[in-house]
């Protein structure tokens, strides 16, 4: 034995124990780290929660360590040897080895799940389900002052050997903040303050100013419109108007005032269930009657009341948990640990409100503009003047709304008018009136509606204002159900004849009282309207408008005619209607079901309210309904909110997330580029801002990673090529709604006005849907901010679809952004578009004193910028080669410019890359 | 054995990431910024656009067909009253269904115990090839020699969405590339002045929206063109009313020109593609109407293809169809939306309602067919026609039994495929006695997409784009080229 070789034999000897040692050693085996890719690459496909093969799942560790239809045992902890899972993936037979068909797991692959499972098979949730850890330091960094967001990136950066871009231009800068912030470009003023200030705190100002601004709501709002899935349309075939800008506006205020985002949830999902709502608080609730809702005559209420609340779990868990909720609803989630059941324990939260999916939309709230409020209020006063109140009983609250008090008043003085189509249910085939739906229309033989809780006490008779051309036909007034004892009867005969009678709103001389006299009767009743045809039969046999309750000896009977004359202008004054969440009572209550695969037809097992396991279950001192839900969304018990909201907002200002796929932070969406950064910015968001949005926005425009050059240099673009790194400044295409108003705001065309109704800009391709034309709005109101256009779910604003807005259909967390050719002729021909670029030539026209000028104040205009040298000849080429060049030898003095050729320069401007670009 | 040289400039190919792929786009920057300052930009030769939309990638062997008509009827027609002659299910019409055929399956309506439904049409065999037909559609019978049938076509999905998605994007979720998305991507446009994807809609949009002909995660010079038979046939596309082609094209030029200069200090890709698409705009403001305007036809053709000009129909979508290949757009994918019949009330069921659908498309697809051939176009264009699933041998009685209606059925349907090297007056496999299940000649979707992309030289395995960490692909992980149907 020489000694090389002895040497050789140590060494292979020291190799085996250290690999041994290796093994065997502290080195601890992560399963989130290690395990969980090969598990969710390879094996989750088949053993996950849908398929299950041979009766394992890899989802939960229960499932996984369980005897598996074999017999066997996958996983045995801590007896690799005894493992079923160890002798599959090795197994010589192609027939047998895991995973089937497919290539075999690599030997370090194989080591690993032994060595994992002989230190005891450890499980971890998914990195998104643990909460953040409080206690994150950013890493030192050197060369940045301070700590924050450019030390994460910055060390990470260091790792590829890459640093930020050097600082952005001040120009550059001022255009990208203000569009970022407000949506719009600065005003020449803010631009001029900027720009003219040396001081170092110049940029903060800015920010400041920006984010005080009104048009800061505005901007964001649009983000959050899209998960609320704002629309002003209900949606499916008939897609009929509904009225819910209010919610709208609610969201505008909530961002300007810097609602806190706990605070802006709570209120969102169960303002209704505080105390004593304010009226803002139930707005707010609109949030989930955003849903669609199906009016086409005959179908199943029931069956779309179903599909909103399941709509209402699966955007709740999209906006706050960014989870895909939705594939729970038939099984158990393929990939994440969220069983079939707790899907509806779930739903349970959301299955107990009042709405129907009822044709009026109630339950709705019904409110005064301003203006309207103020009338309200003085009638009210003056009637409380006039009138002994003890004596009729009537007591005024301070908690009841406006509207209310009104309402309650008009009832008490015996002014009991209703309108028809505020019914609580009525039968399948009764439609209202398009497109405003203010009458009950459809009215056919053995038709009806019904009111519920109608005091009958001392009513005479009953006035129903009706309007035929036809015949007409009778209306059977029956208490309790259909064929409960009928009271009274009233005829109701042709009342006038009018173009179009059967689906247009006649004017007011074709409508008619029809009466009938009533029983004497007493109490409280559901009362039955039962629509019955006369000698001729028709589809349709009159429009009902409202009804009027006539009660003997009224008390405005006591008063002179001023009186009544008053209370019908109380009774008119215009109301602004939307849609809220109404908890239904104890009694009312709804029980929740599993359903089977998915179909409600199908209802299993009964559930009560909670959310999934995986999060721990709802602790006990939160309340099972709305209200406790949302407060645990915004608890510090749960891992998601806070960082999905932070990861959407920094989305905004650099393009991607920080995970990437916003809408799932599940183990099927991608991973985060930059975990400790997001961890750290979302336990910030919760603590260090109290969920202050406007600071949590602040903290990330002020970050040098923000404020760098967007200029990619070759190496970055090979390293880093989408920017997730934030090698550079952001730069992409601007979102809709900043392109259209950007060009608005530049040539000046813009109407500020805020709030209120949506509108509808002109458009080339009408939308002749029945009932619900889109009727263009050719006033300035088109030239409002596009927030406010109509949004018309079936048939969306062409401008808006090409630009990537969603249709709002359902929550959408991430607009993907394209760049077509369509764009080009949106931007290139599209009237206000065009218009935009004939009012920028005026004022280009009237502020250069030569073409030079001309072309160097429009660009200054539009970029806030020198344009270069470059650039003004390309544009000079262009003006030139629409208008005639003088004879350089002609010496023409003041010559004027030309308004077609600097219109085509305008328009060429509001066309350029950098233009259409947040850079 | 694949040449060499051609199997490196595949390798090459096939590792065009977006980025690769924009690089190589840069690289013919030097020519486009020549194009522009000599002031011929929009007619120069070697465009980057041109790059952009031509030559992406080497097709895996030698073509058969050249473009794709995509003929999809929206809602899902009933293979039981057009293709699928059952006489025993004629005999078992208002048997209850057994319960066997119910067990593990999935129906969007039907519930309980379903009764079996006879086919409402009658069925003869036509042409040399004796393929079954029925009186639905009479003028069809006539071209049965041209078509491959596709009688166990089956799907995973049960509902109109995302059937619709699996069908044209290979994933039942929203967001993949659709499938004329991934032909351009493959194979760029033959014709530069015109979208190489063109989408055209009659009786609705589909229910999957608009992303079914989107590009997904590919670049979005790729996503499906909607043109229209109303109005401007694309929006926007006409100039406003004080500018000439004659400016817009100077003022193309001019954005163009900026654009380049931004680009050089920027260094952003995205100005390329931003460029390329305002020269296609450009070119698309005289293409596109041109193509578009049916009236120059002479009479014969109208008659042919029962079409008016300035409607809205699919006989008018059939013919421009044709003339869209004609000017070499890669892939014309039609929508024609009126086949959903459950029989909720009249006019919506198997009887009367699909009957005069079938009114609707029988004359205009046969004439499609023979046109294309008398051109000489069918040789290189791949046909292709179906709904994203078919219907139920059982009646679904949804509004009770007074309507005639079939739920949908993902496990069994026909569809067919003519042209371009598909075998003529040839069926390709066999559903049950009943038409309920296939049971031979099955085909799945991703079997139908790896045979079209076959047909286009593409082994649908390697036309892959490399995307959030790994290769997606249309057939997603599965699919076979369904041999037996090729010529």
């Amino acid at each position: 034995m020489n000694k090389a070789f002895v040497l050789l034999l140590l060494a292979v000897l020291v190799g085996i124990i250290g690999y041994y040692s290796f093994r065997k050693g502290d080195i601890e085996i992560s399963y989130n780290t290690d395990i969980r890719p090969i598990i969710n690459r390879k094996c989750i496909a088949c053993h996950g929660g849908v398929k299950k093969a041979g009766g394992l799942s890899f989802i939960f560790r229960e499932e996984a360590l369980a005897v598996a239809n074999s017999g066997l045992r996958a996983i045995v902890p801590g007896d690799p040897g005894a493992s079923e899972l160890i002798r599959r993936i090795q197994h010589h037979d192609p027939e047998l080895r895991m995973p089937l068909e497919s290539e075999p797991l690599s030997p370090d692959e194989i080591t690993l799940i032994e060595d994992w499972i002989d230190q005891g098979a450890k499980w971890e949730e998914h990195w998104s389900f643990i909460p953040p850890q409080r206690d994150i330091q950013p890493p030192t960094f050197e060369k940045t002052s301070g700590p924050g967001i450019d030390q994460f990136l910055l060390s990470e950066l260091s790792k590829f050997n890459l640093s930020y871009a050097g600082p952005a231009n001040k120009e550059v800068l001022l255009r990208r903040v203000s569009l970022d912030l407000t949506g719009l470009p600065p005003t020449p003023d803010e631009a001029r303050a900027f720009l003219q200030d040396p001081s170092e705190e110049a940029y903060e100002h800015l920010v400041d100013r920006l984010l005080s601004s009104p048009k800061y709501g505005e901007r964001w709002a649009s983000m959050w419109l899209d998960l609320a899935r704002y629309a002003d349309t209900k949606g499916y075939e008939k897609d009929m108007n509904r009225s819910i800008w209010k919610y709208r506006d609610w969201v505008i205020d909530a961002f300007n005032n810097d609602m806190p985002f706990d605070q802006f949830t709570i209120e969102q999902l169960a303002g209704d269930l505080l105390d004593q709502p304010s009226q803002d608080q139930l707005i707010a609730t609109a949030f989930h009657r955003n849903t669609m809702a199906n009016d086409e005559g005959g179908t199943d209420n029931e069956e779309f009341r179903v599909a909103s609340v399941l709509d209402r779990v699966n955007t709740t868990a999209e906006a706050w948990l960014g989870s895909t909720m939705a594939c729970v609803q038939c099984h158990g989630h393929p990939y994440d640990p969220i069983r079939h059941d707790e899907y509806y324990k779930f739903m349970a939260f959301f299955n107990n409100q009042a709405d129907r999916d009822v044709y009026n939309e109630q339950p709705k709230l019904f409110t005064y503009e301003p203006e309207d409020e103020e009338k309200a209020e003085k009638i009210i006063a003056w009637l409380s003047d006039i009138i002994e109140k003890e004596q009729y009983g009537i007591v005024a609250s301070d908690t009841l709304l406006l509207y209310e008090k009104n309402r309650k008043l008009l009832y008490d003085l015996g002014y009991r008018k209703v309108e028809a189509e505020e019914f609580h249910t009525s039968s399948k085939l009764i439609e209202l009136i398009p497109p405003n739906q203010d009458a009950v229309w459809q009215v056919q033989d053995s038709s009806w509606i019904m009111f519920r809780n109608v005091d009958l006490t001392k009513v005479a008779s009953i006035d129903f204002r009706c309007a035929t051309a036809l015949p007409g036909g009778f209306i059977d007034v029956r208490l309790g159900s259909l064929d409960g004892p009928k009271i009274g009867t009233a005829r109701v005969t042709q009342t006038g004849s009018w173009e179009g009678w059967y689906d247009t709103r006649p004017d007011d001389k074709n409508w008619k009282l029809f009466r009938a006299r009533l029983s004497p009767i007493e109490g409280i009743h559901d009362v039955y309207y039962v629509f019955r045809q006369g000698e001729v039969a028709s589809s349709h046999l009159f429009h009902f408008d409202w009804i009027f309750y006539n009660t003997s000896s009224p008390t405005i009977d006591n008063h002179n005619p001023t009186l009544k004359r008053k209370l019908d202008e109380l009774y008119s004054i215009p109301t602004v209607s939307t849609p809220v969440l109404k908890e239904l009572s104890e009694e009312e209550s709804r029980v929740t079901q599993v359903f089977h695969r998915g179909n409600r037809l199908e209802p299993g097992d009964t559930v009560e309210a909670n959310i999934p396991a995986v999060f721990g279950g709802l602790p006990a001192d939160f309340s099972r309904d709305r209200l406790g839900l949302s407060k645990w969304l915004v608890s510090e018990d749960n891992p998601l909110t806070a960082r999905v909201m932070v990861n959407r907002i920094w989305e905004q200002f650099f393009g991607y997330g920080i995970v990437e796929t916003m809408e799932e932070f599940g183990s099927q969406g991608t991973p985060p580029v930059n975990q400790n950064l997001l961890d750290w910015l979302a336990v910030g968001f919760m603590h260090e801002h109290q969920w202050s949005m406007k600071r949590l926005i602040k903290q990330m425009v002020m970050s040098k990673a923000y404020q760098q050059s967007s200029v990619a240099t070759d190496e970055k673009l090979e390293l880093d090529p989408y920017n997730r790194m934030i090698s550079r400044g952001p730069r992409m295409r601007l979102s809709a709604e900043q392109i259209r108003d950007q060009i608005l705001a530049v040539s000046g065309l813009i109407n500020p006005k805020m709030y209120g109704p949506s509108y509808m800009p002109e458009r080339p391709d009408s939308v002749m849907v029945y009932g619900s034309q889109w009727i263009a709005d050719t006033t300035d109101n088109q030239l409002r901010r596009t927030l406010y256009v109509f949004g018309k779910r079936t048939n969306p604003y062409p401008m808006l679809s090409l630009f990537d807005a969603t249709p709002r259909n359902i929550c959408t967390s991430r607009r993907i952004r394209t760049n077509t050719p369509l764009q080009a002729l949106t931007t290139l021909n599209e009237a206000v578009f065009y218009r935009a670029a004939e009012k920028l030539s005026e004022f280009m026209i009237a502020e250069g004193s030569d073409i030079d000028s001309a072309i160097e104040e429009g660009y200054e205009r539009i970029m806030f910028k020198e344009i270069d040298r470059q650039k003004l000849g390309a544009l000079k080429d262009l003006y030139w080669s629409t208008v005639e060049r003088p004879n350089p030898e002609d010496v023409v003095e003041d010559q004027e410019l030309d308004k077609k050729a600097m219109t085509l320069v305008a328009n060429t401007l509001l066309n350029l890359d950098e233009f259409l670009t947040k850079n | 054995m694949k040449n060499i040289l051609e199997e490196a400039a595949f390798k090459e190919a096939e590792h065009n990431t977006r980025r690769h792929f924009l690089r190589q786009c840069m690289s013919g920057l030097g020519a486009l910024a020549l194009g522009g300052m000599s002031g011929n930009l929009l007619y120069g030769q070697e465009k980057a656009s041109q790059k952009l939309l031509q030559d992406k990638l080497i097709p895996h062997f030698a073509p058969k067909a050249k473009r794709v008509i995509f003929l999809h009827m929206a809602g899902a027609p009933s293979q039981l009253e057009l293709f699928d002659y059952k006489p025993v299910l004629n005999q078992l019409d208002g048997e209850d269904c057994p319960a066997s055929l119910m067990e593990g399956k999935q129906f969007a309506f039907l519930k309980g115990t379903p009764k079996i439904l006879g086919s409402q049409a009658r069925f003869r065999q036509y042409g040399n090839s004796g393929a079954f037909v029925s009186d639905y559609l009479p003028h069809f019978s006539e071209v049965v020699d041209e078509v491959t049938f596709l009688k166990a076509v089956h799907t995973d999905q049960f509902n109109h969405a995302p059937a619709q998605f699996l069908m044209h994007t290979g994933s039942p979720l929203m967001g993949r590339p659709s499938m004329g998305s991934w032909v351009t991507y493959g194979l760029g446009s033959e014709n530069e002045n015109l979208p190489g994807f063109v989408v055209l809609v009659s009786g609705g949009e589909p229910s999957a929206g608009k992303s079914v002909y989107g590009s997904g995660f590919l670049p979005t010079i790729h996503q499906g063109v909607q043109c229209r038979s109303t109005g401007d046939p694309v929006l926007y596309i006409s100039n406003p009313r004080d500018i000439d082609s004659k400016m817009r094209k100077e003022s193309i030029e001019t954005i163009n020109r900026i654009n380049e200069l931004e680009y050089q200090q920027a260094n952003d890709p995205e100005i390329i593609t931003r460029i390329s698409q305002y020269e296609l705009a450009f070119r698309m403001q005289t293409s596109v109407p041109e193509v578009m305007n049916i009236n120059d036809e002479p009479d014969y053709v109208h008659e042919m293809y029962q079409t008016t000009p300035g409607k809205n129909s699919f006989a008018n979508n059939c013919l421009l169809a044709r003339r869209l290949v004609e000017k070499g757009v890669r892939f014309v994918q039609l929508y024609d939306r009126r086949w959903d019949t459950h029989g909720v009330g009249p006019g919506n069921g198997v009887d009367g309602g699909l009957k005069d659908a079938c009114q609707l498309i029988d004359k205009p697809m046969t004439a499609l067919l023979n046109d294309l051939k008398q051109r000489g176009l069918l040789d290189d264009t791949l046909v292709v026609w179906g709904g994203e699933f078919g219907r139920t041998p059982m009646m679904e009685a949804r509004a009770g039994a007074n309507f005639k209606g079939r739920d949908h059925h993902a496990d069994a349907f026909t569809m067919w495929m003519a042209g371009s090297g598909i075998k003529q007056g040839h069926t390709h496999g066999e559903t049950d006695e009943i038409g309920f299940n296939a049971v031979n000649g099955r085909v799945h979707v991703h079997d139908l997409q790896a045979t079209i992309l076959h047909q286009l030289g593409f082994d649908h395995e390697k036309l892959t784009y490399h995307f959030q960490g790994r290769d997606f692909r249309l057939t997603d992980v599965s699919g076979h080229v369904v041999k037996e149907i090729l010529a």
